[in-house]
């Protein structure tokens, strides 16, 4: 890992940044209540203007950039890596939970073993799968490298895991008969939509038009001449008005919900990147 | 006597497709009551996904985004990145734990900023592409915009103004409004069918994607044309 001089550089600058970051920790510490809560409204700030400032300022004709273009890019990569960071705090508090569990004998304590020895065996091979892609730190790939994580990812994460999402198929269908109840006019215009694109996107709905004896092909005259009967009749198959339904009727209405979450979005963003949502202290 | 030879798990192959089997078949039980055999999977669930997790986005982010850009392109700077974001890990610590909102501060005022430039780049866009749709035949028309080309224009914008004004809250809807929010109400039902539906068939989608899993290639039960 070490044999060249960039790594040497590399390995110098990351051990002195962070030996100059936990240094700043008791610095920090003094800070009064106030000091703290106003460092954080300026670091909130601040990232939030330069990402939004990258955007607006006028970029040069030439190139297509502005001076805070590569350093953006730079630092999008560093939110990632910060990100990635989260992930891993996020797995050291499954871990934790589940650890005082087996550790202190809790009720249910043998599936947080389970869990446990699933996260140690999956996360060896992961890593070393990962590596081994990059050709990091010389690991190389070995047959049972292959193996196990073929058995573990292919045949074990990604079979539970589709299994997982396809359990919804089943539930969604009592949440259908809830919603399904003609109860109002909302509730029947809900049902009568859903069951014309349920049945008219799979070949159920070909099958029904095909029989009633519908068109089956839509010709360069009937697309001129949207009133003539055969064009009304092809327009009256099922999977042609389930598309219609898809691409004129909720087209439209996904991107009012849309804008509607934009401008949501964009008011809580401002709140936030101003620090007024309550919570920092 | 062949069928059941390659039926059972006597080699790799066969025993990873029925550790497969037993993974689908451990989950489905929980559709008959709640059971050992299903949390036992569901914890295995819940830490593979969680090891996994750690290759891809740990190491490999880390990797591309931190280690090669100061190995290779000498951007010093980004030595703080790493050490910043261990800060993160102070928020267990009663003493320490308010360092961790720091970086929190940090992401969150990254998503405002780009939350900006989403709205700018994404929303206004899709705003002036609804808005400058073609309504009116052109007087030089030249007969490629076809009149259910126009029609379905009118009725995307109407639809669109009808469901944005049921979305007005700024204000108490009366007469003309009320009755346009009604009427986007309803159009709202009509989106929301289209998306439930889609959904039920995209889940059904996967549950034949497992039953085929099951007949296929666990029971070899040879369906369909290929």
């Amino acid at each position: 890992m070490f044999d060249t001089r960039e790594n040497i550089w590399a390995a110098f600058w990351m051990i002195g940044a962070a030996i100059l970051i936990f240094a700043l920790i008791p610095l920090l510490q003094t800070l009064p209540p106030r000091g703290r809560y106003l460092l954080i409204a300026f670091v909130t700030f601040i990232a939030g203007l330069f990402f939004a400032a990258e955007f607006f300022l006028p970029v040069d004709e030439k190139t297509g950039k502005n001076f805070l273009t590569d350093p953006f890019q730079r630092l999008q990569g560093s939110l990632q890596v910060i990100t990635a960071l989260s992930l891993g705090l996020g797995t050291y508090g499954l871990i934790r939970l589940h650890l005082r569990n087996a550790v202190q004998r809790r009720a249910q304590w043998g599936y947080s073993i389970v869990l446990l020895v699933s996260f140690v065996t999956m996360a060896f091979f992961s890593v070393w799968n990962t590596l081994a892609e990059k050709g990091l730190l010389g690991v190389q790939r070995t047959p049972l490298l292959e193996r196990a994580f073929t058995l573990l990812f292919d045949y074990t994460l990604v079979q539970l895991d589709a299994t997982m999402f396809s359990l919804i198929a089943f539930y969604i269908f009592s949440a259908a008969y809830r919603a399904f109840r003609i109860r109002s006019v909302e509730a029947s215009i809900l049902m009568f939509t859903a069951m014309i694109v349920m049945i008219g996107i799979v070949p159920l709905g070909k099958f029904i038009s095909d029989s009633i004896g519908l068109p089956i092909m839509m010709t360069d005259e009937m697309r001129t001449n949207p009133f003539a009967l055969e064009t009304i009749l092809y327009s009256l198959r099922l999977p042609e008005v389930a598309n219609w339904i898809l691409n004129v009727l909720n087209a439209p209405v996904q991107r009012a919900i849309e804008f509607g979450v934009g401008i949501g979005a964009l008011a809580m963003a401002i709140r936030l990147w101003l620090s007024l949502e309550r919570g920092i202290t | 006597m062949d069928w059941l030879l390659a039926f059972l798990p006597l080699n790799f192959e066969r025993t990873s497709i029925w550790i497969g089997a037993i993974c689908t078949l451990a989950i489905y039980s929980i559709l008959y009551r709640e059971n050992p055999f299903y949390r036992l999977f569901e914890h295995m669930f819940v830490g593979l996904a969680a090891g996994y997790a750690l290759g891809p986005n740990l190491v490999d982010v880390i990797y591309r985004f931190w280690w090669e850009p100061i190995r290779q392109d000498g951007i010093w700077w980004l030595s703080f990145v790493v050490p910043f974001g261990m800060y993160l890990y102070f928020i267990y610590n009663e003493k320490y734990g308010w360092v961790s909102r720091i970086v929190i501060g940090a992401l969150i005022g990254a998503s405002a900023g780009l939350a900006f430039q989403a709205f700018s780049s994404r929303y206004l866009p899709q705003l002036q592409g609804a808005l400058s749709k073609v309504l009116w035949y052109p007087p030089n028309s030249t007969g490629e915009i076809y009149i259910s080309t126009i029609l379905n224009n009118w009725i995307f914008v109407v639809i669109l103004l009808a469901v944005l004004t049921y979305f007005t809250f700024s204000f108490e809807h009366r007469g003309a409004v009320k009755r346009t929010a009604t009427l986007g109400r309803w159009l709202l039902m009509i989106g929301l069918g289209a998306i439930f539906g889609n959904t039920v068939m995209a889940r059904m989608a996967l549950l034949i994607g497992r039953v085929y899993y099951l007949l296929d290639s666990w029971l070899m039960v040879r369906i369909g044309g290929g």
